[in-house]
């Protein structure tokens, strides 16, 4: 399938480079970047990438659930009861797709947390690739995908 | 789950009638073609006419042809013809419910879902594809006229108010006008954050004010969502 990221320049194992006006932009590959799910009994679930992320595939009774980035990024969400990471993207009239961030929604007791993992860097942003920005959404998104902890 | 597959639509024909189709073209609705890997080039938005020749024929005009438009001696100036230009059928597709802005005509261009979007989509508009910056005379704006000068209004629901002023909400008055720069001020093209398999629809015009600087912009326009 066409996945039409072909203005990204170096685009390779860790990352890629998008030139502008007067800002140059890193974003990581989204080919290479994927969850990491550990289940009780042992068992670890890899998902796919950025655009088939292959979440509807995890199963119930997560016991740590993990990201690893194209960049080395290795990031362990905390534990919650619950989780629904969802992916976010711009995409331009002419076809370019560009990954901003994972927003990771959790359930933490009575209220719901996001874990805003970064995917991108540039010379205007403060945060880099890997940052993660923890906020509480004050809204929770109703959604079959919710996998809960063990 | 994946992404969604999102599909850029127009209306090419004079009927102000919903796009019919899942993701192809349908009717009067033509699909704007986009940039692949295997090197064909994607269609562009052109924004001309009210120079000498007012306008550029119409339904279709050459490939590569421009009419002036005017940087009026006062107020702002509505740029009066939209085209698609197609790289790979070399002709321009005129747009003509975009033609007289603001007006209300209601199906004027689309963004066709196919798949399950998590949040809102949102049109935004930036210098460039990284995204970042609106310093482009065209999105920032004039010393006396500091907005863009692409406004933008979501029809997905309803046909704009007249002259694009303000409506009334459950009793309250609201503007759905947007001067698209940037993260700050976009357009949502829904309204909620569940969007299925469906077209959401909008509508644009360009509109000089009386002291733009002169300039050439190729600002990108972008669709911003979230997805499982």
């Amino acid at each position: 399938m066409d996945r039409r990221i072909k203005p990204i320049k170096n685009l390779d194992a860790v990352d890629g480079t998008i030139y502008g006006r007067h800002n140059k932009v890193h974003m990581v590959n989204p080919y290479k970047s994927y969850f990491i799910v550990h289940y009780n009994d042992g068992t670890i679930q890899k998902g796919n990438n950025l655009f088939d992320t292959g979440w509807h595939k995890v199963r119930q009774g997560i016991k740590t659930l993990q990201y690893k980035l194209s960049t080395g990024h290795l990031i362990t969400i905390p534990k919650t009861k619950g989780y629904l990471p969802t992916i976010e993207v711009s995409e331009s009239m002419e076809g370019f797709k560009l990954f901003h961030a994972i927003h990771v929604n959790c359930i933490a007791y009575d209220k719901i947390i996001k874990y805003k993992i970064i995917l991108k860097e540039d010379n205007i942003s403060k945060y880099k690739i890997g940052d993660i920005i923890i906020s509480e959404p004050g809204k929770s998104i109703e959604s079959p995908q919710w996998k809960m902890s063990a | 789950m994946s992404e969604p597959i999102l599909t850029f639509l127009y209306n090419h024909s004079a009927n102000d009638v919903a796009y019919g189709g899942t993701g192809e073209a349908s009717g009067g609705w033509q699909k704007i073609q986009l940039t692949t890997n295997s090197g064909s080039l994607s269609d562009r938005k052109i924004y001309t006419g009210g120079g000498i020749h007012q306008a550029l024929p119409t339904p279709t005009a050459a490939y590569g042809s421009r009419e002036a438009t005017i940087r009026p001696s006062i107020g702002t100036y509505p740029v009066p013809q939209i085209y698609i230009e197609s790289l790979s059928d070399n002709i321009m597709y005129h747009v003509p419910l975009a033609s007289g802005q603001p007006n209300s005509n209601r199906f004027v261009f689309g963004v066709y879902v196919d798949g399950l979007i998590t949040s809102d989509l949102y049109l935004e508009m930036w210098d460039d594809m990284t995204f970042s910056t609106c310093d482009l005379p065209t999105l920032s704006g004039s010393s006396n006229y500091p907005y863009s000068v692409f406004n933008a209004i979501r029809t997905t629901d309803s046909a704009p108010p007249d002259a694009w002023g303000t409506s009334t909400v459950s009793g309250t008055t609201v503007s759905g006008v947007v001067n698209l720069a940037g993260y700050d001020n976009r357009l949502r093209l829904k309204g909620s954050d569940t969007i299925q398999n469906e077209c959401l629809y909008y509508s644009m015009y360009a509109a000089i004010p009386w002291d733009l600087e002169f300039t050439h912009d190729q600002p990108v326009e972008t669709y911003r969502y979230l997805y499982i």
